[in-house]
């Protein structure tokens, strides 16, 4: 091998080194800085909103807050009435199933052994 | 100006006591009406039965019962029958289980003669509109009975 080819030799693996170490410190470095920055960005979030949450978050005026309840008010009333509308009728329904069992022989006989199941 | 948050909050806890208040009273009004209630109260109630009517139908009531007590009895009795002769593997298949099915498919046709026979008294002394609106609900029993009970194989 010549003295020459040596060299060149040389160079070329001292450029392969290079750049090998090179892509391997950007890297580490593009890793470090993103990771900076999410860690950064989590923290901001959580605190953001707790500082919005603490400085009363967005306003509305009284009349609007006051509607908002007067329509809640409303809502749950409605439910409330649906929902005891719902328990009558299935009293109701009560009722007309023991007046049928009653009147029918055979229902008389299947209410009769649901509540004494040992007959 | 409010704070979005706390009307929010607000509105919820307002609506939750204004459901609660209802329903609960609602409730509570529905209970006691109810516990004060028989079957042949709701009866008279919902098919607005005069007080003249509900004599004359009350009657007939009396006489249906012992009847169909008599006829519930002999069901169950049957049925029994049926169930012990089931259980037994020597006697599936044979005359008297046959035998006990058939009678208890009787019986529930009876049951449901007499059932029909006895609304259609009952409707004959109500007025037209609430004798139709009896009829309706007392047939739904009846498919609801066929579809359900199985006592007519």
């Amino acid at each position: 091998m010549s003295e020459n080819d040596y060299e060149k030799k040389f160079e070329s693996a001292l450029e392969s080194l290079r750049e090998t170490t090179e892509a391997g410190d950007v890297k580490g470095f593009e890793h470090e800085v993103w990771s900076e920055i999410t860690h950064r960005e989590e923290g901001r979030g959580w605190r953001s909103w707790l500082a919005w949450l603490q400085s009363g978050g967005i306003l509305m005026p009284a009349p609007a807050a006051a509607a908002s309840v007067l329509v809640a008010v409303f809502a749950g009333a409605s439910f409330g009435l649906s929902e005891a509308n719902a328990y009558g009728k299935e009293a109701a329904l009560a009722l007309e199933q023991r007046y049928v069992e009653s009147i029918h022989p055979v229902m008389m006989s299947a209410s009769h052994a649901a509540s004494h199941p040992s007959h | 100006m409010r704070n979005v948050l706390s009307t929010i909050l607000l509105s919820l806890v307002v609506g939750g006591i204004a459901f609660a208040a209802i329903f609960f009273w609602q409730k509570r009004r529905i209970d006691h009406h109810h516990a004060h209630l028989s079957s042949f109260d709701w009866f008279c109630q919902t098919f607005d039965v005069t007080p003249e009517q509900r004599v004359r139908i009350e009657v007939l009531h009396r006489e249906h019962f012992p009847e169909c007590q008599d006829h519930c009895v002999h069901y169950a009795d049957t049925r029994q029958t049926l169930e012990i002769i089931t259980r037994d593997p020597k006697l599936d298949n044979s005359p008297e289980h046959k035998d006990a099915a058939r009678r208890l498919a009787e019986l529930a046709r009876e049951a449901d003669k007499k059932f029909i026979d006895f609304i259609y008294k009952i409707a004959a002394e109500m007025d037209a509109e609430p004798s139709e609106r009896y009829l309706e609900r007392m047939k739904g029993w009846l498919m609801r009975a066929g579809e359900t009970g199985g006592t007519r194989d």
